[in-house]
């Protein structure tokens, strides 16, 4: 057979040859790779919703963690594939899937992040008593397997002293007192962000109008973003997000309007944000983060397992065990400020103050203005 | 009045990205090849586009000509237009000279376009996505220069297919092709000149998609756009002040699904909020209903050229 050689037929070859050399390098390297055998080996997974490990907030932190907990740092994941690794489920039709694959690999442990995952957890756990799996931000699941340790925060709590230091600041300025509140995916947890942040601004400011969005996704910025320029417009002074990486959008407007002269903020979420607002040398659009600390958490799970105390429990985080709070530094809150939100900090832990965290509460306690609605959900 | 000078700033640019890759799909069509990678390219786009300005924005070494932070994305324009063309050259290849079937080939480059992203970024940055970028595109005024490009594309696509033979000739292939190369046209050349500039267009409209909307190039972040931009084509009546409407249609559609929210209207607050996602596609499709009567199609689109059929 006669088979005329032509231009795009040698380019096609070309990029498939390169390919596969492409290929083949990656392979080699990886024999390099030697697992240390000294020591009993504690292996873990790590699943997280579709925000992904550098999400810069929840997921960072539980993967800050798990990397600080082998010696290493999430810029420099050494042990990352031999030791531990992650799996990012893009939508919840993959969680069942993606858990059970993990609770196949015989890793000693299987961290989940989020309460999007409670539905999976319950339904594949029974399904691997021998496996140990730990998850954040859900209690209470059917847990007759003892196999499940269950991690959850005071989340109102941090997010009360945001909320305080946002309204501290407003006033500091003359800003009107408005602010918005964006959230991820309605729930339970999420409510204890929204609900804590507005009854902060409220204690400060009892006429503060606070509006609230919620983007129905954990990875999309532009939700927010649009949003958060809308809200900025109509004269919105500061906005927290909890919503993964869809907060980014809101971080990223806040840069851009001070970066033209406009007095706005954006509040961190679950990791101190404060260098992902960078605009400009030393300037941030960060106001301050309510640090949710989930590193703890993962990496005190990987501590029991390897002491082999590990136990199917409900530990619960807030602001007296440091589990919640506002960073160590907050450049852009002044001195008078700092000192007051330090005392709301002290009115909380010592049950001066006890902050609502379902919408129950909030409306209960006479929070909720006549006529007004949050779309935050206790479910 | 504010408020809708801000509305029309955010839909500005939502719309431009699936503008661009929309007149990209429209000169490919009217060659008569049909672009089902559009969201393909425009992943690709994306992907460099938040490699680039990742890389640009936290490196050292100053920009020249222009700062770092405003003129990056110049720079990046023209990488996403160069891989875009590459990329769309895989469709080029297999449909206009190996005669493969143009729907089949669209679909797998689409897979393709989506490993490769998340395969070049485990490389380059050992993760699925790539980092978030300090900023992205910075304003003009009013409005992103992304805004001001798509709308000097429009005119420079009505322009082409209105008073150049380029055009006509373009139009002739994705018509007639068999009548085209009898009169003595090169139908698989201009074919060449018409799916690798739709790439360039989706390559630029993926990166202005990072630019402006986003943080950082994810898997999820093209997210179906391209293949509104595929519907817009056919919406705007292959047409390029047609795409311009269809396509601000679906941009403004978006913007409106988030803004409704703001108003405190408790009813509205009572729906779900899932029904505010669907509102754009809603909107899109009906539009489309309403004003679609008469289906203006290349008559040769989809059909490979066979010189022995002509």
């Amino acid at each position: 057979m006669y088979i005329k050689i032509r231009f795009p037929m040698l380019l096609t070859l070309l990029m498939l040859v390169s390919l596969v050399m492409f290929a083949c390098n990656k392979k080699e390297a990886d024999v390099d790779v030697v697992p240390d055998s000294e020591e009993v080996q504690v292996t873990v997974r790590l699943g997280t919703d579709a925000s992904g490990v550098d999400d810069k907030s929840f997921n960072a932190s539980a993967w800050r963690g798990i990397t600080r907990f082998y010696g290493d740092t999430p810029e420099n994941p050494l042990k990352q594939g031999s030791h531990y690794d992650y799996i990012i489920s893009n939508n919840t039709d993959k969680y069942v899937s993606n858990l059970r694959l993990m609770s196949e690999g015989g890793y000693s442990l299987v961290i989940v992040t989020g309460f999007t995952w409670a539905d999976a957890l319950s339904q594949v756990a029974p399904d691997y008593p021998q496996q140990k799996f730990m998850i954040v931000d859900v209690a209470g699941l059917p847990n007759d397997a003892k196999n499940i340790m269950e991690v959850i925060y005071a989340e109102e709590q941090g997010a009360f002293l945001a909320g305080v230091a946002a309204a501290l600041q407003a006033k500091e300025v003359g800003a009107e007192p408005k602010f918005g509140f964006i959230g991820g995916i309605p729930g339970a947890v999420i409510t204890h962000f929204q609900v804590g942040y507005m009854q902060g601004i409220l204690t400060i400011s009892p006429d503060a109008e606070i509006l609230d969005y919620y983007a129905n996704d954990w990875a999309d910025p532009a939700k927010a973003k649009i949003q958060a320029e809308a809200w900025f417009d109509s004269g919105v002074y500061a906005i927290f997000s909890a919503a993964g990486s869809t907060g980014n959008g809101a971080i990223q407007v806040a840069k851009e309007s001070r970066q033209r002269g406009r007095d706005v903020w954006a509040i961190g979420v679950d990791s101190d944000q404060y260098g992902e607002g960078l605009y400009e040398e030393g300037k941030s659009a960060i106001l301050t983060s309510m640090i949710k600390r989930v590193d703890a958490a993962t990496e005190l799970a990987l501590m029991n397992v390897r002491d082999e105390t590990f136990q199917a429990e409900v530990v619960r985080l807030d602001l007296a065990n440091s589990g919640v709070g506002l960073p160590e530094n907050n450049p852009n809150l002044s001195d008078a400020i700092l000192a007051e939100v330090k005392d709301y900090e002290q009115k909380v832990i010592n049950g001066e103050i006890v902050v609502d965290n379902t919408v129950a509460a909030f409306i209960s306690a006479g929070h909720l203005g006549e006529g007004l609605t949050i779309l935050a959900r206790d479910d | 009045m504010a408020e809708l000078a801000a509305f029309l700033s955010t839909a500005s640019y939502i719309t431009v990205p699936i503008l661009l890759a929309a007149l990209g799909g429209m000169i490919c069509e009217r060659s008569g090849v049909v672009n089902i990678a559009l969201e393909g390219i425009m992943g690709i786009g994306a992907f460099v586009a938040g490699t680039l300005q990742f890389l640009l924005l936290t490196s050292d070494t100053p920009l020249p000509f222009f700062g770092q932070q405003s003129g990056s994305w110049v720079l990046i324009s023209l990488a996403a237009i160069l891989a875009g063309m590459l990329f769309s050259g895989l469709l080029a290849i297999i449909s206009v000279s190996f005669n493969g079937n143009q729907t089949v080939v669209g679909i797998g480059m689409n897979f393709l376009a989506l490993g490769l992203s998340i395969y070049l970024s485990r490389i380059i940055f050992q993760s699925d996505r790539t980092p978030t970028f300090p900023l992205g595109m910075v304003y003009w005024g009013k409005l992103y220069p992304s805004t001001y490009i798509g709308l000097t594309a429009v005119l420079a696509f009505w322009f082409l297919f209105r008073f150049t033979r380029l055009g006509m000739r373009i139009s002739s292939c994705g018509e007639n092709p068999g009548a085209a190369a009898t009169a003595g046209l090169n139908v698989r050349r201009l074919r060449y000149t018409a799916v690798l500039t739709s790439g360039a267009m989706a390559g630029l409209g993926g990166a202005y998609l990072i630019l402006t909307t986003t943080t950082q190039y994810a898997s999820t972040s093209i997210n179906g756009q391209g293949f509104i931009a595929l519907a817009t084509v056919a919406f705007g009546k292959w047409q390029p002040f047609g795409i311009l409407t269809a396509a601000f249609v679906f941009g403004s559609a978006t913007t409106l699904s988030i803004y409704s929210s703001n108003l405190s209207w408790n009813f509205l607050r009572l729906l779900p909020s899932e029904i505010f996602n669907l509102l754009p596609y809603l909107i899109t499709l009906l539009s489309i209903l309403l004003f679609s009567r008469k289906n203006r199609a290349p008559k040769a689109l989809g059909r490979n050229f066979d010189i022995s059929t002509r």
